[in-house]
């Protein structure tokens, strides 16, 4: 099963660019498809980043041996609650091994966050999806990204950080208005 | 599919051939070829080096089974190693300078039972009789609970690596469950440890152990077990940081001076996480002192994932680590004329590099102090190399050394009798390779 799907420089010819990106949505988009969990390769993060532009993005990489990652969940929730309406986006990307997903993954959701909908990566090697986003990561986490509406990234925050924190870089790029 | 992948590697190969030669000219780091030591179609990664006093170089790496199982893993059965990581350690032997390497075997018996974690990397090291030792993190259940544990293991080969022992645990047993700390499925943690061998041959394993633990914000205690019986046996664990202040995800290290051995870890201080240096001065049953590094102090409440890496000449305690709390944020070294009590003269490594990261540090017999770390400049990471040969004074400009194309990670080092250093790496995340860097007064250019 190939989950891989075209970047945003797809090659692909025009005519064929829809049902790619309508594969893409379903396969890729959590809430979008009804998944909780979402396997996600690098090229297909990238192209989901790309269909949000428009929209202020944080993008959280996390994992479940991450303490101070779990910790920060809930106020990531809350955040996707509060901003939503105003185009606000949470994506979320596990760093555990795709292998655990069955029998770690899963029942931990199903425990501490059951309504938390999160990719998890399918890279081998933690850096190669975090590169989408920044490629000087320094590999660390709890790490976040804050994007603006043209999908720049306007803020790195690392380490536990509060739904406050997060919310004072998340409201200035709101107020902006896309064009 | 296995032809164009050899293809790409006799390229990637003539490459490096030609960046050496190259390099003689340009004054960059003279090595010789890079040799890949895992097998090919096996996902290899993490590994380290030791190089013994007859000059034979042993490498040890971590396997998580077929290339071609990526990325569609099939996920894990229950009850079959039902927490985190199951992967293999695997060993190889070069007595020839790293030209030729023996055929990898794999050290733990059974398989899938290496806590195979980068971040909690096996250790190899050789004894002054020749005995390889090695130290690594295993799946396991404690037989007082019953429960989902990862313990301390130790494993030795007396017969340059063709069979090694079985496998002794030298941690406590777990008596307690802390999956309130540590998620699902895993109650108890000895990992995140180290191991040396003093001068005298005395084998000191380090680790992590949580019990004592008070919440995710607190600290770990670092545990040590002594063997003076060339690995026979091990003394009961004794707690030789004890306070719960060691910061739970960084891995410890150790490095030895003529009468004193040296734990570099990461301390949760009230203002950071920062790295630190204990000494030890009777065999490295206890522990002491408090060589803060002189470095922008870190306050983070995450996961640095960044070790101390530590060389040592006499009193001189040489000192590289990731800095995050500094700006630039990036690989520093910095020193101690004092046996590790205070430290002074930090600098960046890196400064033209956005990200560098992961040192390895070795000083030789004249006092030649190299590092080897990765960074990206303009791509993906890359090994660069600097050295001192004025006792940390100065260090030369980074030099990138010729390793094939794409991204090599992850540096291990250790130092031959004549100077020369190994390095092991892992490239494009999926398999080990190993080169041999001259020693550097003989190295042009630096």
């Amino acid at each position: 099963m190939s989950r891989s799907a075209a970047p945003a420089t797809s090659r692909v010819p025009a005519a064929s660019r829809f049902p790619v990106w309508l594969c893409l949505l379903l396969l890729a988009a959590p809430a979008a498809a009804g998944e909780r969990i979402t396997p996600v390769s690098a090229d297909a993060l990238s192209a989901v980043l790309g269909e949000h532009k428009g929209h202020v993005v944080l993008v959280n990489f996390w994992a479940t041996w991450c303490r101070p990652c779990l910790e920060e969940i809930p106020a990531l929730m809350a955040l996707a609650d509060e901003f939503n309406e105003q185009g606000f986006d949470l994506i979320a990307v596990s760093l555990d091994n795709p292998n655990d997903r069955e029998l770690l993954l899963d029942p931990f959701l199903d425990k501490w966050f059951p309504d938390f909908s999160t990719y998890v990566s399918l890279e081998n090697d933690m850096d190669s999806i975090v590169s989408v986003v920044d490629p000087f990561w320094n590999e660390i986490l709890p790490t976040s990204y804050v994007l603006a509406r043209d999908g720049s990234v306007a803020r790195r925050i690392q380490g536990g950080s509060s739904a406050e924190a997060f919310a004072a870089e998340i409201r200035p790029l709101l107020a902006r208005k896309s064009h | 599919m296995k032809t164009e992948r050899r293809f790409v590697q006799r390229i990637a190969i003539a490459c490096v051939a030609l960046a050496c030669a190259l390099s003689t000219i340009e004054g960059t780091a003279i090595a010789a070829a890079a040799q890949r030591v895992s097998e090919e179609g096996r996902r290899a990664l993490s590994p380290e080096i030791a190089v013994g006093s007859d000059g034979a170089v042993n490498a040890i790496w971590l396997d998580k089974g077929l290339t071609a199982d990526r990325p569609s893993p099939k996920p894990r059965k229950p009850g079959e190693h039902s927490h985190r990581s199951a992967t293999d350690l695997y060993f190889s032997r070069s007595t020839d300078g790293g030209n030729s390497w023996s055929r990898p075997v794999r050290v733990n018996r059974e398989p899938g039972s290496v806590w195979g974690f980068a971040v909690s990397k096996p250790r190899v090291a050789v004894g002054p009789t020749g005995t390889i030792h090695i130290f690594y993190p295993a799946n396991d259940r404690s037989p007082d609970t019953g429960l989902d544990v990862v313990s301390a293991v130790y494993t030795q080969s007396v017969d340059g690596g063709r069979n090694f022992s079985a496998s002794i645990i030298v941690n406590r047993p777990a008596t307690v469950d802390r999956s309130d700390l540590l998620g699902e499925g895993l109650t108890m943690t000895n990992s995140f440890g180290t191991m040396g061998v003093a001068p005298g041959g005395v084998i000191i394993t380090a680790w992590q152990n949580v019990t004592e633990m008070e919440d995710t914000s607190d600290g770990a205690d670092a545990v040590v077990a002594i063997s003076t019986d060339d690995g026979r046996s091990f003394d009961a664990e004794r707690v030789a940081l004890p306070g719960n202040d060691v910061c739970p995800c960084c891995q410890l290290t150790l490095a030895f001076g003529d009468d004193t051995a040296y734990m570099g870890y990461r301390k949760i201080y009230a203002d950071g996480r920062d790295s630190t240096v204990a000494r030890s001065t009777d065999g490295g049953r206890t522990f002491s002192g408090d060589g803060r590094l002189d470095l922008a102090r870190w306050d983070i409440d995450g996961c640095p994932l960044k070790p101390t890496e530590l060389g040592i000449d006499g009193d001189r305690v040489y000192a590289a680590t990731f800095n995050g709390g500094a700006d630039p944020a990036g690989l520093y070294f910095t020193r101690s004329t004092d046996g590790g009590r205070t430290f002074g003269d930090g600098r960046q490594v890196h400064a033209a590099a956005p990200y560098s990261d992961a040192p390895a540090l070795t000083v030789d017999a004249a006092g030649t102090i190299r590092l080897v770390w990765h960074a990206k400049v303009d791509g993906p990471r890359r090994l660069f190399t600097a050295v001192s040969i004025d006792a940390g004074d100065t260090l030369s400009a980074p030099v990138e050394l010729a390793t094939p194309a794409g991204a090599s990670a992850y540096p291990a080092t250790d130092v031959a009798t004549d100077g020369s250093v190994y390095v092991a790496w892992q490239q494009e995340n999926e398999e080990v390779f190993v080169m041999a860097l001259p020693a550097a007064a003989r190295t042009a250019g630096e």
